[in-house]
């Protein structure tokens, strides 16, 4: 490019040229942009929130007992939301049950939260489907079946993620792992981590809950 | 391949306690499940490969009566995202190694229950090699709680 910089006198057609092969050259290098920002989103690492974010999406859903929920259900109260699936044999189980624990051992405190069980697979996830599998976890859980739009409301509002991959056969989904906590004013409250101690875990439910 | 009886007899000498299983030279440790959640379509099975030898094997399948189709799945629970894949080559494992899935990891997963898997279980399952031949194993199904305990207890 340097070399050019000194040609005063160019012919029409050769600059006509040189600005086509910029213009050629900004649309690859656009076209590597927009391929960098879509690996980003695909590499499906969930955005980070940032402390005190406001987590508070529009959407409806139904609850495993059949009754429609609002995002106006869940304000004003601490809570806890997992993302999952119960075609999940490991991840999802674990964590339910871990909540489940911590929950029990909450004793009086645990009214003062409300933990929410999100499918990110409502195709298979019916609230049917879900009411029958939350009977092995706490009571106190609210697991929510909703559209794949309100889906994706609820996903984009907690900066969470989940994304279908195909299978030999049928599919799974890969989702959040987090347990995504929210305070009573709709603010991001911190996470649990699976891998974190119960006690940590209890700890901060607790928190959550006395606010 | 199939048809080596061998590792039945090692089966019937295995003492029951133990809960051990041999393979030719394979060792299979401990064979667990957990118990599944109402409804749940999937459950997961764990163990340790133990292969001492100098050449690397394989399990190539798992058979069950307990599930359409039975699978080994490589999971990553890393960057708040849980993944899995299946691995359709079949776990590798490798010589003079030993290979563990364990909740929380890598673990075998039973698609398609035909029942609820319920804690005192014992599924009945033959785990194919691609050298050590086959041998039938029984799964121990614990409580639905019991293998959290030991996922929680993981340090990373
Ligand atoms: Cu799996």
């Amino acid at each position: 490019m340097e070399q050019r910089q000194g040609r005063q006198s160019m012919p029409t057609e050769m600059r006509a040229l040189r600005a086509l092969r910029i213009g050629l050259w900004l649309l690859v290098a656009l076209a590597g942009v927009g391929a960098a920002v879509l690996l980003l989103v695909s590499s499906g690492n969930p955005p980070q929130l940032q402390a005190r974010a406001k987590l508070d999406p529009s959407f409806e859903a139904i609850d495993q007992n059949g009754r429609r929920v609002t995002e106006r259900t869940f304000q004003g109260k601490p809570s806890a939301w997992f993302f999952g699936f119960t075609h999940c044999p490991d991840v999802c189980p674990t964590t339910l049950q871990q909540l489940t624990t911590s929950l029990d051992q909450l004793g009086e405190d645990a009214k003062k939260l409300t933990v929410v069980f999100v499918t990110v697979d409502p195709e298979r996830d019916t609230p049917a489907i879900l009411k029958e599998y939350m009977e092995s976890f706490h009571p106190s859980i609210v697991a929510l079946s909703p559209s794949a739009k309100d889906l994706n409301a609820i996903v984009k509002g907690f900066a969470a993620y989940y994304a279908k991959v195909p299978q030999t056969e049928g599919y799974t989904m890969e989702h959040s792992s987090l347990v995504i906590l929210r305070a009573a004013d709709g603010t991001f409250a911190g996470t649990i981590d699976q891998h974190e101690q119960a006690e940590t875990a209890r700890a901060k439910l607790q928190r959550l809950g006395r606010g | 391949m199939r048809g080596l009886f061998l590792a039945g007899a090692f089966l019937l000498a295995a003492p029951a306690l133990a809960h051990d299983f041999q393979a030719g030279e394979l060792v299979i440790v401990h064979p667990t499940s957990r118990a599944t959640p109402g409804g749940a379509k999937v459950g997961a099975g764990y163990l340790t490969i133990r292969n001492t030898t100098s050449s690397d094997d394989r399990l190539v399948r798992i058979e069950s009566a307990v599930a359409d189709r039975i699978q080994v799945h490589a999971s990553t629970n890393e960057n708040g995202v849980a993944r899995m894949r299946e691995m359709a080559n079949g776990l590798p494992l490798p010589a003079n190694s030993e290979v563990t899935l364990k909740a929380g990891g890598d673990h075998i997963m039973f698609v398609d229950l035909k029942q609820p898997l319920k804690a005192g279980d014992k599924i009945a399952a033959t785990l194919v090699f691609e050298h050590a031949g086959q041998v039938e194993v029984t799964f121990n199904v614990e409580p639905l709680g019991g293998a959290k305990a030991g996922a929680s207890e993981h340090a990373h």
